[in-house]
Parts: structure tokens; sequence; C-alpha cells
């Protein structure tokens, strides 16, 4: 039997279930269990998934630079992309922009533009948080990098599709424009989840459980995707030895 | 980036996908909603051409046409193309013209350069890919230094106002 599964474990196989085979799937360069949830799927269910790690140029199929990559993910070519919310709120808008007011942050964050256009356009976009606190599920973000959901006359082929932290799963309602709890880590309960966002929880009830990580993806997840994933993440391959 | 495609093109503003319902149309209030004119049903938010003045990107390689070497994800012949004047500070310099090469990279041709800096280490503390990485300590020295104006002056005085030229720099920081 291998140890127990680790948060970042549960994360990656929960993110890897969710990637298809054939898909075009882009992660941004400080985005190592996104990472690893590719590479695992890749090695299980999907071998025949596009990566693009974005700052990697081993992974990098375009020539024409950040351009090229940001006009074929604007013309919808891109299927999942993972993106980190700063703050994340119930109707699933996320801030990745600045921390207070706008004017005089207490905080800027690194969200640009970008961030303000491909969760329109990119077919699935997922959150990820490995802190799942009050200070992140606020019932109201500072500032909306982007919002959950649009009206139906703008343009929005895609967009937020789930967040996944270290607790649990949020999958995003279009029709309630709220994210709902879809599973719970194992070890995690209905309270734990509430106690740590600022937003009622709505569940199913039971709750389902997150699906924990088989032997197989374990090893996988430890061994060759470990070693795939050192050349990109170093710092975060030695945080988790 | 789509702004800086306008000014590439040289037309003054740009109709961009995104934004809508985000809090950039409230803090920008020159990005703007508009109708699509083609169909007005649809809105559609547009964006003024970025074409700045002066460009300053590093590459790896100059040569001495002008043409230089970058990294893909610097966008350098996009931010090239729309400046009015445009430097490359480069890693090295070289004699062989790179226009005729097979490169890794991107090739930024000369025409739009205006001028090409021998400045080894030139992205420090930044990383310059496959040459060397970030200096993860001078950034958080860095970051330490900006949470005040009196010890961001000490910053300055220590690694720019007080190095005398980019030698004076690169020994200052264990070059």
């Amino acid at each position: 039997m291998s140890d127990a599964p680790t948060a970042a474990e549960v994360m990656a196989v929960a993110f890897a279930r969710r990637l298809h085979d054939g898909e075009t799937i882009a992660v941004g360069s400080v985005s190592p269990i996104p990472a690893s949830a590719c590479l695992l799927a890749r090695a299980t269910h999907a071998p025949g998934a596009r990566l693009i790690l974005l700052g990697n140029p081993d992974h990098f199929p375009f020539n024409g630079g950040m351009q090229e990559f940001y006009n074929f993910a604007i013309r919808g070519r891109i299927d999942v992309f993972f993106g980190s919310g700063a703050q994340i709120d119930q109707h699933g808008n996320f801030n990745l922009s600045v921390i207070g007011d706008y004017a005089k942050p207490k905080v800027r964050l690194p969200g640009g533009r970008a961030q303000g256009a491909l969760p329109f356009v990119v077919r699935r976009f997922y959150l990820f948080r490995t802190d799942h606190t009050r200070r992140v599920f606020v019932p109201r973000v500072d500032f909306i990098t982007a919002p959950g959901t649009s009206p139906p006359e703008v343009y929005r082929p895609g967009g937020l599709a789930a967040v996944v932290t270290d607790l649990c799963v949020l999958e995003l309602s279009r029709e309630r424009r709220r994210l709902e709890l879809a599973s719970l880590h194992p070890g995690v309960s209905l309270d734990d989840a509430q106690a740590r966002t600022g937003f009622p929880l709505h569940a199913p009830t039971p709750v389902p459980a997150t699906p924990s990580p088989t032997e197989r993806e374990l090893d996988l997840l430890r061994g060759p995707v470990r070693e795939e994933l050192e050349a990109f993440y170093p710092e975060f391959v030695r945080a988790q030895a | 980036m789509s702004a800086l495609q306008a000014g590439v093109m040289n037309v003054p503003f740009v109709p961009v996908r995104g934004l809508l319902g985000t809090d950039y149309m409230k803090v920008r209030p020159d990005f703007k909603e508009i109708a699509n004119p083609y169909d007005p049903r649809e809105p559609i938010a547009i964006v003024p051409a970025i074409a700045p003045d002066v460009a300053v990107f590093h590459g790896w390689r100059g040569d001495r046409s002008g043409n230089v070497v970058a990294s893909q994800a610097a966008d350098a012949k996009l931010i090239a193309q729309a400046s009015r004047r445009v430097i490359a500070t480069v890693e090295e310099l070289v004699d062989d013209n790179l226009a005729g090469q097979p490169v890794r990279g991107a090739l930024v041709p000369g025409i739009h350069m205006t001028a090409v800096v021998h400045a080894p280490r030139g992205a420090h503390p930044t990383a310059c890919h496959g040459r060397y990485p970030v200096d993860r300590a001078h950034l958080q020295e860095y970051i330490e230094a900006a949470q005040s104006d009196a010890t961001f002056k000490r910053y300055l005085d220590r690694y720019v106002l007080g190095t005398g030229d980019h030698a004076g720099y690169l020994a200052r920081v264990g070059g």
C-alpha cells in the first residue's frame, strides 16, 4: 500500500478526471497541481491530450510568442485552462487583480488583461486553491477580474467550470448563477468546508465524496509525473518531498 | 496584447473579446462598450491602441545589422513593431548575420531596431531563459525595499544611481 494521498494529490486526481482524451489543455507558469493533473491524465485515460505549459519552451507549440497563444485561445481553440483566484465569490466571480481599493491597493496581483478574456473563451476554465479559507472564498470579491456568468448577448462560448481546493470541488451552476458544492475530499466534513467558506455552501444530500486516488494514480504521480514535473517546477517538487 | 496589435496596425482602437462585466470596465474609462456595428445585438468592448514612444527588451543575441534573437515569451517582435524607438539589450553580440540562420526563439528583424546594446546578464534580477534563473534573493531585497520611499531610495542609490555603469551594477550584485 502506498502512503495516504496528500491534498495536492487528491486535487491533481480531481482535475485529471475532468480532462478528456484529445483535448487541448493550457497550464500557467505557476500551476504545478494542474500540470501534474495534465501529465497524469496523459499517462492514463487521455494519451492524445495536447499540453501547453506556458513558460516552458519544450511544451509551447507556437513560434509567434504569447501573442500567437493568446489569439489561439481567443478563437476558442483551448479546451481547458487553469487559473488561481486570490478571491472567489458565491457567484463564481473571481479576483486576480487587486486586494483592497484599485487606486490604493493593499496587494497588487499579477492578473492582467488576459485574465479578463481567457475565462470568456476557454471552453472550461478551472480555478484551484491549496488554501481554502474565508480570506479566499468571500461573499463579494474586491474586484471582478472575470465574472462567473454573463448575460446571453455577450460573446462567451466558454467560462468557469469548477473550483478545486484542498477541501472540496465546487461547480458553477449557470442557471442558478452560483457555485455549488460538488464533492468533499476524503476526511473533510460539510461543517469543516462551511466554516472555511465566507458564503453559504449549497450542497446535495448526501454530499458526494471526491474520488480517492487509485494505487496506479498515486504511483504515476509519485514516479513519472513527478520526474517530468521536476524540470518545470523544481521548487514545488522539492517541497512535496 | 490586442492593444499593441492595434499599435502595430496604426489604428486608434481595437474591439476585444471578454472584458464586459469585469471591473476593468469601471477602473479604465478608456475601455468602452459599444454595439458591434455589423451586428448591433452584440455588445463588445473596445480598447485604445498602445503605441509606445520607446520600447526596451532583452534578447539572447544581436548582430551588426540590428537583428535580435529573443525568447518567444517576450513578444519582442510585436512590441518592436508597435513602438517608435526600439532598444534591445543582448547577452552577446555576434558577427554573423542572424537573419539568414535558423533560430530557436523569436527573430526581431533589424529594420525595426533603433539600437542594440551589449549587456551580459542584462535581465538581472529577472531570468534570461536558458542563460540564468531568477535571482530570488535580490527580488526579495527589492520587494522589501519597495515598502517605503526611504528604503526604496536606499535601494536605488545602492544598485542604480551609485553603480556608475552596467559593469558596476554586476560587480555590486555579485556578477
